[in-house]
């Protein structure tokens, strides 16, 4: 009996859950047109199930009205999912839809006017001892057009599919485990011809099913993507009815209970005791809930914005630029699980953007970003990102440069954003489509332009800091490191000269006081840069090159043995002498330069020796002819150095 | 993603961004793209053979100084680059050769290369020529894949051949006659066909040359009252019924079937010099406005109107436009030596003519290359379709040379050509460009007999026509097509007393051309000969 009852109510009324479920699941998601297409199939479902309990219920109007209800309801499910599958599949034919709203009409009209069922009606049985009711009904002589329609119809969803998928909607494959349950359904609603069989809700076991593979298909093969939206206030409204209802229910209880004792209070008062105490309990049942679902649903913005935090936290003392810079890349690879993260900064010298560092430290890229670039143009306009569909489609990016687009391409380019401090560019990050087949949400665009909003403050810091760091170092005309550095650097070279023995090439420019009086300093300084750019071409990465002062350079070679030392110098003196010193092209203007050269230890004991030396060894050079190197002999060259080199 | 899949997914407003989106640029915004694709295009062109020979070997750091150091050209400046074809002159390397007819030229035709980038901007401007057609208003147009398609144009190495080819792959059309059919056809059997397809399935999208369209549709007209009957079991049930409401109609009312009684065409795109002309006739007999387009072989398609159908807007990452005003088109013509001044889209006025000079971007062949055609600069804004940018309307090509219906072009040494081996007594003429009271344009042509030593000659102007028009059928092949295509006399020919002409040049400081000489000009001449113009 038991399970006869599990059977005869259950299985509607679970059929009648799951479907309530889905739809009230659907309703909270964010809607696009496919969830709005198969929401009325869900409804439909439900109204089917619904009216099926209705029916055994006998609830007014009664059993026949609800069976017709039930027989409509079966016929909306598959037109219903028809258009479903139309519009998943994107093969909405307008005339088809109207042409077969008609057919379910006519079916429907059928119905009420008693064409498919001819009687429905709950009879009351006796199973062992016990009266029960039964349904009792007969198919008209249309039911079988009825159900010939909707298994036309399910075969039309079917073939639509097929048709998808031929030709390459792989998304239609989706609908497989749909059009199955939808097959099964009527397999078993095909069993309601037989009204023996029909009276019990066999029909509803294989709705069940059915539910269940749309539940799959929902979940698993993500038929629809669902966006629960929880909100808070969701939350908050469903909490607090559910408790107060439950109060409520308590504080009915109690005063019943406590109906017949006088404890000298009002009912009102009681109530208000009551309720008082419901707030008290409200909060940690609310604080609990709200905690789980937080972490539930919110788990991935909440481990976003502890990145960004720590990254707040890590570099808001940072004055070092890689340091910045890679962390900013660390964070940015967890908030995206991208590892094709690029990083440009604008060039102070020409105000192009350079790649300086990506994720992937093996991962360099070559290609720069023009001042004139669009994406440079677009940033100083406006914060937004810019994603890779907008380079083809958005009419901004038409002055891009088919260069600029094959560099974007390679780099497999899917989203740009700003590294902007006080409305300044100072930078760029750019993000390569990934191996995985996983787009770039917006959510995860947003957080990454928080971490780079936050990370060009750090970054502006940092550069100017370099910057300033690189002014007191560097000598502004020849862009060599200046005498102060030079003083530092020749300290620290020596530091250790019995393992590592260094030389040091001191030149100055011949006759240079008399080139300024004929040229003017403006030609002066060009042929100090001219000069400098001569040596830093020859030494390359070796040695620390300075301007020692007015026009002596100094160049550190530490691990140089004084042959190579003196073979550099006499490369640099002799590409010096070819050069012209004029800035054009017709105006041929020659200077020569003088060279000593020393070495510790073999010859100077410590970094001021060194110096003193190189020194006096130049001055012997000037002194024995200009224009050439001379190396300091300890046996030769003991006369002490003229204050004025030249 | 392609234009069908958008489609498919109702992306319209990305389809307009991305097609149209030009439409809500400032003049600003315009110049910004000009100047930064020009310097892209001569750091292409400087490193070419062919950029080395216009540029005179500089390499011009600014759009100021390329427009200092690159004179004008003309086609003479590159025919003997372009015309071997040969790939490693060129700035890029191109995928196909278009060609068109060099009238007046050292060689039949003139061929252009275009690069992988020009044809996907082709592709990108045909399909905004399609959704433009079909639009009505911004933001609105009326696409789907598969629509049946009636291409009347010339195919490949035509420019006009590249539009089904740019468009494959990114826009599904159903082309009427299919493009392997079409390409063993001539024009005329192609049109026919297409036409007789677009009975039997409805035509959605029509893309053709002016004039012929409106011959076509009048065909369609007197058709459609000499009873003749289709074979009806060709058409689809919906074009039945159409043809058979406008067959009732035109039983009942006595009224002509005109196409738009037939068909439902959504999209016309029209094509051709003389087309301000026709669109009234089009939009009568289609009861669509045709959407105007110009382009050119050494251009591409360079413009288009936009959804109000009442001017041309030149797209601007197509070719990099300067303008000569008249005036300095006139001193250049007396003048050969002198560099007419040119002025860029922010400079020009409004109510003003100018020649149209191109340089083509995305590694094309030509710089500063005067193309031959006149546009008008109607408005700088569209304040009511919020378009900030000049409207243009097409005039003509320039003065020495008569375009009838784009079909052909006359020149004088054509002329002079058909003169010479007719073997008639000319002695002096000049011809100009006229329309008829049905607007359709024709050579008017004045010509001065000389007296034959018996004192007998040819006198009679239908004569002489006749005799010149053999000449001109010999000369130049469309002519011959001018009568059957587009139904116009395309020659008058009017006799002058002798001497008419030069009485009138000797008494002028200027040179007075012999094909479309100057207004004034003709008017005196006409004067002096006794003539009301």
């Amino acid at each position: 009996m038991v399970i006869r009852n599990i059977f005869y109510w259950g299985l509607p009324l679970l059929s009648l859950i799951i479907n309530t479920f889905l739809l009230l699941l659907l309703s909270l998601s964010k809607k696009d047109r496919h969830i709005r297409a198969f929401m009325p199939f869900i409804a439909a479902a439900i109204v089917w199930s619904a009216s099926s309990l209705l029916m055994r219920l006998q609830v007014f109007p009664g059993t026949l009205f609800w069976n017709r209800m039930l027989v409509s309801s079966i016929t909306m499910v598959p037109f219903f999912a028809y258009i479903f599958v139309s519009i998943f599949t994107n093969q909405v034919r307008k005339l088809s839809i109207v042409a077969w709203s008609l057919i379910i009409l006519v079916i429907h009209y059928m119905n009420f006017l008693g064409l498919m069922v001819t009687s429905a009606e709950m009879v009351p049985v006796v199973v062992n001892g016990v009266e029960i009711f039964e349904l009792s009904y007969s198919i008209g002589p249309l039911a079988a057009i009825g159900y010939g329609s909707i298994f036309v119809l399910l075969t039309v969803c079917l073939v639509k599919m097929r048709k998808a998928f031929k030709y390459g909607d792989k998304q239609s494959n989706k609908l497989k485990p749909v059009l199955l349950g939808l097959f099964i359904l009527y397999v078993g609603l095909l069993l309601n011809i037989v009204p023996a069989i029909g009276k019990y809700p066999v029909d509803f076991a294989f709705a069940i099913v059915t539910s269940g593979m749309l539940m799959h298909a929902i979940y698993n093969s993500r038929l629809i993507e669902l966006k629960i939206v929880v909100t808070r206030t969701l939350l908050f409204t469903i909490s607090i009815t559910a408790l107060f209802l439950l109060v409520a229910l308590i504080i009915n209880r109690v005063l019943s209970f406590f109906g017949n004792i006088d404890t000298g209070l009002n009912n009102e008062i009681f109530v208000l005791v009551t309720a008082l105490i419901t707030i008290i309990l409200f909060q940690p049942i609310f604080s609990g809930i709200y905690r789980r679902i937080d972490e539930h649903f919110y788990k991935k913005q909440n481990y976003q914005q502890s990145l960004i935090k720590s990254f707040s936290r890590t570099v808001s003392n940072n004055l070092n630029l890689d340091n910045i810079t890679n962390e900013m890349l660390q964070i940015a690879h967890e908030i995206t699980r991208n590892d094709r993260i690029y990083v440009f900064f604008r060039s102070m010298e020409s105000k192009d953007y350079r790649f300086y560092a990506s994720y992937k430290k093996l991962d360099k890229q070559s290609m720069e970003i023009r001042s004139s670039h669009p994406f440079v143009r677009w940033f100083k306009n406006n914060d937004e990102f810019i994603p890779d569909e907008y380079v083809d489609n958005h009419p901004f990016f038409k002055t891009m440069w088919d260069s600029e687009r094959q560099d974007l391409l390679l780099m497999r380019f899917e989203v740009a954003l700003p590294l902007k401090y006080d409305s300044d560019l100072i930078g760029m990050v750019l993000l390569g489509h990934n191996e995985s087949p996983t787009v770039l949400s917006k959510d995860d665009i947003d957080v990454l332009a928080t971490l780079c909003a936050t990370a060009s403050i750090a970054i502006n810091n940092a550069r100017m800091f370099e910057k300033f760091q690189n002014e007191a170092i560097m000598d502004s005309l020849t862009g060599l490191y200046n005498h102060r550095y030079f003083m530092d650097q020749i300290d620290k070279s020596c530091q250790n000269l019995k393992k590592q023995p260094v030389t040091l090439i001191m030149m100055n420019i011949d006759m240079f006081a008399m080139f300024n009086d004929i040229y003017g300093s403006h030609a002066g300084d060009i042929a100090l840069r001219k000069i400098a750019d001569t040596i830093k071409f020859v030494c390359g990465s070796q040695g620390i090159i300075c301007r020692y002062g007015g026009d002596v350079f100094a160049i550190i070679l530490p691990d140089f043995d004084t042959n190579n030392t003196y073979e550099m110098a006499e490369k640099i003196r002799s590409k010096v002498e070819t050069i012209s010193m004029s800035d054009k092209n017709d105006v041929k203007r020659h200077l020569t330069v003088s060279v000593g050269v020393c070495v510790a230890p073999s010859v100077a004991t410590d970094a001021k020796d060194l110096v003193d030396k190189t020194t006096k060894a130049l001055h012997i050079a000037k002194k024995s002819g200009k224009n050439k190197s001379v190396i300091f002999n300890p046996d030769q060259h003991q006369e002490t150095i003229p204050e004025e080199v030249n | 993603m392609n234009m069908d899949q958008m489609l498919k997914n109702k992306q319209y407003k990305e389809i307009w961004q991305r097609y149209c989106g030009f439409f809500d640029y400032t003049i600003e915004d315009y110049m910004e793209i000009q100047n930064r694709l020009l310097m892209e295009q001569i750091e292409m062109y400087a490193k070419c053979e062919l950029g080395r020979h216009i540029m005179g070997g500089k390499r011009p750091k600014s759009v100021k100084e390329f427009r200092k150091i690159v004179p004008l050209t003309t086609y003479d400046d590159y025919a003997e680059y372009l015309l071997p074809k040969n790939n490693d002159v060129l700035p890029s390397e191109p995928v196909v050769w278009i060609q068109t007819t060099w009238e007046g030229g050292k060689a039949p035709v003139k061929v252009a290369p275009y690069t992988k980038t020009m044809i996907s901007h082709h592709r990108d401007i045909c399909l905004t020529c399609i959704i433009l057609s079909t639009s009505k208003e911004k933001g609105h147009f009326d696409l789907r894949s598969g629509m049946n398609f009636l291409n009347g144009m010339a195919p490949l190495p035509y420019l006009t051949g590249l539009l089904p080819y740019s468009i494959q792959g990114e826009y599904t059309v159903n082309f009427m006659p299919s493009i392997e059919e079409g390409n063993k056809m001539s024009f005329g059997d192609r049109n026919k066909a297409g036409f007789k397809q677009g009975l039997q399935h409805d035509i959605d999208l029509f893309y053709g040359l002016s004039s012929v369209i409106v011959k076509m549709s009048e065909s369609f007209v007197e058709g459609s009252n000499s009873g003749t009957k289709p074979k009806l079991l060709d058409f689809e049930a919906k074009m039945l019924w159409r043809l058979f409401k406008a067959k009732l109609r035109n039983k009942l009312k006595k009224q002509p079937i005109y196409p738009k009684d037939v068909f439902d065409l959504k999209g016309f795109v029209c094509a051709g010099t003389d087309s301000a002309h026709f669109k009234d006739k089009i939009e009568n007999y289609w009861g669509v406005r045709p959407l105007e387009i110009f382009g050119g072989t050494e251009a591409t398609a360079i413009g288009a109107e936009s959804w109000s159908k009442n001017g041309l807007i030149l797209f601007p990452n197509i070719c990099f436009y300067e303008f000569i005003p008249m005036n300095e088109f006139y001193k250049n013509l007396e003048d050969p030596s002198y560099q007419p001044k040119t002025y860029l889209m922010d400079e020009i006025k409004e109510d003003e003519s100018y020649e149209l000079v191109i340089t083509t971007l995305k590694g094309g062949a030509f710089a500063r290359y005067r193309i031959g055609d006149i546009f008008k600069c109607e408005s700088l804004i569209n304040e009511e379709d919020k378009i900030y940018l000049p409207h243009f309307r097409y005039i003509d090509r320039v003065d020495p040379i008569i375009d009838l219906a784009g079909f052909t072009r006359i020149t004088e040494t054509t002329i002079s050509t058909v003169i010479m081996l007719s073997k008639l007594n000319i002695i002096d003429w000049f011809a100009h460009k006229k329309y008829d009271e049905l607007k359709r344009p024709y050579i008017a042509m004045y010509i001065e007999l000389g007296v034959l030593a018996d004192g007998k000659g040819l006198e009679d102007p239908e004569l002489i026509k006749e005799q010149l028009e053999i000449y001109f059928k010999y000369v130049d092949s469309d002519y011959k097509s001018l009568k059957k295509m587009i139904g116009i006399e395309p020659l008058q020919v009017n006799i002058l007393p002798t001497g008419t002409i030069k009485s009138y040049t000797d008494t002028i400081s200027h040179t007075m051309a012999k094909v479309n000489p100057n207004h004034f000009d003709i008017v005196e001449v006409l004067n002096r000969a006794g003539f009301k113009e």
